[in-house]
């Protein structure tokens, strides 16, 4: 079990495109600190370069610049196998022609472990993961949740320091990835070891991680426990990002008439919460970025309230998302299903933001003004 | 009736399927079919140039003739030694550029492949001619080398010990393009992570290729080998462009054999029984092969 | 039920695709298979000739299927033959159509009968030896008037007469005097050379291919032992046709020292030769490399050709001037100058039946008079198809038979005395025909005994000694020859008929 710190590491491809060399920064200048035991999740649309962290972290790819520790050891130029870890691959990566026993044990052979040693470490895995029946079995006779078992027998046998996890759950169907992501969790809680886990589900991010670290274009957006990244984001990325259906986002400006007020495009003005008076000082008579979260709205007619109207609405079962706009600007709510059948299309409804839920941010930076210190 | 099949057949996928392959089964029957059966009546008859009007059947007399005949166990040798010369190598060989192509990026890998399959392109006479130069004794591209080199040169095909090595040679050098393809279209299709995964797993370089990489080229490999253990048991253009069979029958393979049987003695039936028993020796061989190879291969 | 209706359908399809494949036209045509090129005089003045016969012969078309090379030629004729499409009109000498490659074999003896019905007295006298040469091809009985005339390659190779000249040799004399081996040897002597200084010589005698490595190596020996005139006729250079054994093993292990030395002792072949073609020597020849290449007389126009592009400047090289010359012979008391061979060769049909009266092969018979008239013989000549070298060499060993009534007095003369001489050898065609089982065994005995041993002498892994050895235990395992005796009575019979008749008709001459 051990640290890992990556210090401002850097990975540049370069590719030919047409006979010209184009350099593409995958990963720039990435400080993280991940603790002993964490289960962290690398989380980000793809392309964001997260799964080029967390090869850099398996040693299958070497930074451009910057350094890789592991327990406090610079293992930046370390072969994978020198790492102490071990990796669960998107496609499961096992051994076509060798069963699964052979699968789980082929580290171990390489690593010359003596023969019973691999046996304990094997049967051990494969009790934890209830594959014992299938140790005979080629990969190709496997369901995908039994390969996916396989491919953490196989990570689990090797015992690391750190376990790396490459969007593993995304080649299953959603219900077993459910089944799976609890199991991934309890197994986690067992073994206690670092884990990095990267994906692109917010949901498996916000289950699994103790942390998480939004990634952006290879820079670092956010780090921080699922709370913390829901309800306080940093940007207007991970605001867009993180949430489903994501946080509506309105452009309002900033008056003072008798009290600090958010002006919107339809001319409705409604008061600024207590909270954000002091950080919005700044912006007055500027533009900025309102968002909140579908959840946050209540249809209740009020002073501060909003009005919009109906374009569509999606049945979910006790919810109905509702879709509106605000002069031009879309959004939606849930509601329940039972008081919204009186609400169609064309239908004119009052939006009350709850003041403590909402976000103010810069429209040109992008940050979260209310949380600039 | 016409009016029957109007109605449910002509738009019917099942009646156009029979028609086109009614077409190629025709086409086969006639070229295939007929002439492999016709090879194998003849092997049962006395069939000969002086007596082509009169054929007649005389059971496995061709048979017993052909095989205890000491020159027809000799091609046999001949044709066995060239087969353990050029498949090992046909493996080898293909397999170890593939692996080094596989290093480069694709440009540069398509430029190697193309330049390889080349001679494949060439026609087999221009292919022979431009070898038999290369090895030629007196005036040779190869022998040219060695007295450069300060080595004794060589008689090459003209030398009754080195002319079946001297084929092997030139197999060696020429024949590999499309076994590269092969090759490398294979390891193209071997999954990266699977590479990555046993480098985590901590396999040496050694071990990946002989756990990973072998294991699964096995199909391709089975392929190649029963193509290049037939191809090399009917070795024909060697003998007949380069060596005439010769020196001292030094090269005289089992194709040649027939060739010669067929043409130069004029004895048909012979001919036919000689090409029956080599039919038979290249099936028993390949599924030997599939028997040795196939067991664990993963299709 | 539907699908088999469609299953039904399809296989009725394929019935008629397959039948339409193998219907063929209807019309009368005459296949002819000629070794000649449409492009070259002689085959333009062939396509007049069979021109003229499709104008007088409406209805009759002629198919020229031409041949490349004669090697091409007769593995044509051969796979034709083979599968029993033989051509209706085809060209070659006797020899080639028994056995069209190197095991030189004749047809079986039990098959040597004459069906005089189909010929009149002047046709067979005027298809000469050629006729019981093909006939004893069972089932290929008719024949057609032979005319062409050829030396035998066996008895003469082709020289670079510079070469030659250059060391003091008069071409002319050799061909009228011969010459012995021992001035072969000593032609050798000057003629091989190292001219570019690397130590090797790159200018040789011959090179020891196939064929060559015979003709010039084992045949001069051979050939120029003095035997009675029946012996000489055998066409059998290695086996004595009574009994099946080798003619003259002394003679033979003679030749095969001559051919070692010429490689081994004196280098004036190289061993590193002994697996290229005869095409890489015939190459090399015109390069100037080699003094002789045991070609047939027809190389002479591929010489001439290559002169003729050396001097437009269309090909780099020298001016070659060739000519035949006749093999060397022994310089021992009981052999003599060998004297070139003149080879016939003519027309044959190859039909399955003899003449029945049906139209086509009416057609066919017509044809082949019509080739081989008597008025087209002037305008060969004159064409330049029989070469003047070509009559300086025939001799008594040759048949012309039909050309007797050319009104030519020289060649009337010579092809006269020809006549006188060679009939007598009718006889020895009993003698040739062998039983079928020798047969097959003495072609595989040269293929698989004979020419390996060579090539294993010339390429340095057998001396001689070894080689000859191997030849004649080989030769000594052969089958007994035993001919049909109760057929050869007749046989013998009316070949004796034939040669009466043949010199009761020379005498009108005389």
């Amino acid at each position: 079990m051990a640290e890992v710190v990556l210090d401002k590491v850097t990975k540049v491809f370069t590719t030919f495109k047409k006979r010209e060399k184009v350099n593409v920064t995958a990963v720039n200048h990435l400080k993280l600190d991940i603790r002993d035991g964490e289960f962290l999740v690398l989380l980000g649309p793809s392309g964001c370069g997260k799964t080029t962290t967390l090869r850099i972290i398996a040693g299958l790819e070497i930074p451009t610049e910057g350094k890789v520790y592991i327990g406090n050891r610079d293992v930046t130029k370390y072969p994978a196998k020198e790492r102490g870890i071990a990796m669960v691959f998107q496609d499961y990566a096992l051994y076509p022609h060798m069963n699964v026993y052979e699968n789980m044990s082929f580290g171990l052979k390489n690593l010359k472990f003596p023969k019973e040693e691999i046996k304990r470490r094997v049967e051990t895995a494969a009790r934890i993961l209830d594959i014992e029946e299938l140790f005979d079995r080629k990969p190709k006779g496997l369901s995908g949740g039994q390969r996916q078992r396989v491919a953490l027998g196989r990570a689990i046998v090797r015992q690391p320091q750190v376990y790396l996890f490459d969007e593993p759950l995304s080649n299953l169907d959603a219900r077993l990835r459910i089944q799976m992501r609890a199991e991934l969790k309890e197994l986690h809680m067992n073994l206690k070891t670092t884990s990095i886990y990267v994906t692109h589900d917010q949901i498996e991010a916000m289950t699994l991680g103790n942390r998480i670290v939004i990634l952006e274009l290879g820079t670092i957006q956010q780090i921080g426990t699922p709370e913390e990244i829901y309800n306080k984001p940093s940007n207007l990325f991970v605001a867009n990002f993180i949430g489903t259906p994501p946080m509506n986002f309105f452009t309002c400006g900033v008056s003072r008439d008798d009290d600090l007020k958010f002006v919107f495009e339809n001319g409705k003005k409604i008061s600024v919460p207590n909270t954000l008076k002091n950080k919005l000082q700044d912006f007055m008579n500027k533009r900025i970025t309102l968002g909140i979260r579908p959840e946050n709205i209540s249809l209740e007619k009020g002073k501060n309230s909003v009005e919009a109207s109906v374009t569509s609405s999606e049945f979910l079962g006790i919810n109905v998302l509702i879709h509106f706009k605000v002069g031009e600007e879309r959004g939606t709510i849930y509601m329940n299903s039972e008081k919204a059948t009186s609400i169609g299309a064309g239908s004119k409804i009052p939006l009350l933001f709850d003041p403590d839920k909402i976000h103010v941010f810069d429209p040109e930076t992008g940050k979260n003004i209310g949380l600039i210190k | 009736m016409f009016k029957l099949i109007k109605r449910n057949y002509v738009y019917n996928e099942w009646f156009w399927a029979y028609v086109f392959l009614a077409v190629d089964l025709a086409w086969s029957t006639l070229f295939l079919f007929y002439p492999m059966i016709k090879g194998v009546i003849y092997s049962f008859q006395d069939i000969q140039l002086q007596n082509i009007s009169n054929p007649h059947f005389i059971g496995f007399k061709n048979y017993i003739n052909v095989l205890t005949d000491p020159d027809w166990w000799h091609s046999v040798k001949i044709s066995a030694l060239y087969t353990l010369g050029v498949v090992p190598m046909g493996i080898i060989i293909p397999l170890t550029i593939s692996l080094l192509l596989a290093h480069f990026r694709r440009s540069i890998r398509d430029f190697f492949k193309a330049a390889f399959y080349l001679p494949g392109v060439v026609s087999a006479v221009v292919m022979a001619m431009t070898l038999k130069w290369i090895f030629d004794p007196m005036a040779g591209f190869m022998n040219w080398l060695f007295s450069l080199l300060g080595l004794p040169t060589q008689l090459w095909y003209s030398g009754t010990s080195e002319a079946l090595f001297t084929l092997i040679l030139m197999n060696w050098l020429s024949s590999h393009g499309f076994n590269i393809l092969l090759y490398s279209a294979a390891l193209d299709r071997i999954p990266k992570s699977l590479y990555e995964a046993a480098e985590i797993d901590a396999a040496s370089s050694w071990r990946r290729f002989w756990k990973i990489t072998w294991p699964l080229l096995k199909p391709t490999t089975l392929y190649v080998l029963i193509t290049s253990v037939i191809g090399s048991f009917q070795a024909f253009g060697g003998a007949f462009f380069i060596t005439h069979g010769g020196p001292m029958k030094a090269t005289e393979f089992l194709n040649y054999r027939i060739y010669v049987t067929f043409y130069q003695f004029g004895q048909y039936g012979i001919a036919a029984a000689m090409s029956v028993l080599l039919m038979l020796m290249v099936i028993a061989v390949s599924l030997l092969n599939f028997k040795i190879m196939g067991s664990e291969v993963e299709y | 039920m539907k699908r088999s209706l469609g299953i039904v359908v399809a296989l009725l399809l394929a019935l008629v695709i397959m039948s339409s494949a193998l219907v063929f036209a209807s019309t009368d045509t005459i296949t002819a298979l000629l070794p000649f090129r449409p492009n070259t005089p002689f085959g333009a003045y062939l396509g007049q000739v069979f021109n003229l016969f499709e104008q007088t012969h409406p209805g009759v078309k002629v198919k020229w299927i031409s041949g490349g090379s004669w090697g091409d030629y007769i593995k044509k004729l051969g796979t034709m033959l083979g599968a029993r499409q033989g051509p209706d009109v085809a060209y070659g000498n006797a020899n080639y159509l028994f056995v069209p490659g190197r095991g030189a074999g004749l047809a079986s003896a039990d098959s040597l009968t004459i069906p005089d019905k189909y010929f009149t007295k002047d046709e067979r006298l005027g298809m000469g030896a050629a006729v019981i040469g093909s006939l004893s091809i069972p089932g290929r009985g008719i024949v057609v008037w032979p005319w062409h005339l050829y030396i035998g390659g066996i008895s003469t190779m082709i020289a670079n007469e510079d070469m030659l000249r250059e060391a003091g040799f008069d071409p002319n004399n050799i061909r009228k005097n011969g010459w012995t081996t021992k001035q072969f040897l000593e032609l050798g002597s000057k003629v091989v050379k190292d001219l570019n200084g690397d130590g090797k010589p790159d200018r040789w005698l011959f090179y020891p291919v196939n064929s060559d490595h015979m003709r010039i190596g084992i045949f001069p020996i051979y050939l120029s032992k003095k035997r009675p005139l029946e012996e000489q006729w055998t066409l059998d250079y290695f086996f004595d046709t009574r009994t099946g054994k080798l003619k003259d093993p002394e003679l033979l292990h003679q030749a095969f020292q001559y051919l070692y030395d010429l490689v081994h002792k004196y280098k004036y072949a190289p061993a590193a030769a002994v697996s290229k073609s005869m095409g890489d020597a015939s190459d090399a020849f015109l390069r100037g490399e080699l003094a002789f290449v045991a070609n047939g007389p027809d190389y002479l126009s591929t010489v001439k050709e290559h002169n003729r592009l050396v001097l437009e400047g269309l090909r780099k090289g020298k001016v070659i001037h060739a000519g035949v010359i006749p093999m060397p012979y022994l310089d021992a008391p009981d052999h003599e100058a060998i004297r070139p061979g003149l080879a016939v060769y003519g027309f044959y049909n190859f039909k399955q039946n003899p003449y029945k009266g049906d139209e086509h092969t009416k057609h066919v018979m017509e044809f082949c008079d019509f080739i081989t008239n008597i008025t087209f013989q002037p305008i060969l000549a004159a064409e330049g198809f029989m070469s003047p070298d070509r009559r300086l060499f025939a001799t008594r060993y040759a048949m012309a038979a039909n050309l007797y009534n050319t009104n030519d007095p020289s060649i009337r003369y010579w092809l006269n005395d020809m006549r006188n001489n060679a009939l007598p050898s009718f006889s020895q065609y009993a003698c040739v025909g062998f039983t079928k089982a020798f047969r097959d065994a003495k072609g595989k005995w040269f293929g698989d005994s004979f020419i390996p041993a060579l090539e294993g002498m010339i390429a340095g892994k057998l001396s001689a000694d070894e080689a000859f050895n191997r030849v004649k235990v080989a030769a000594e395992k052969l089958p007994y020859p035993r001919v049909n005796k109760d057929k050869l009575p007749a046989i013998i019979k009316s070949i004796n008929q034939l040669v009466e008749e043949e010199k009761e008709e020379s005498k009108m001459f005389k």
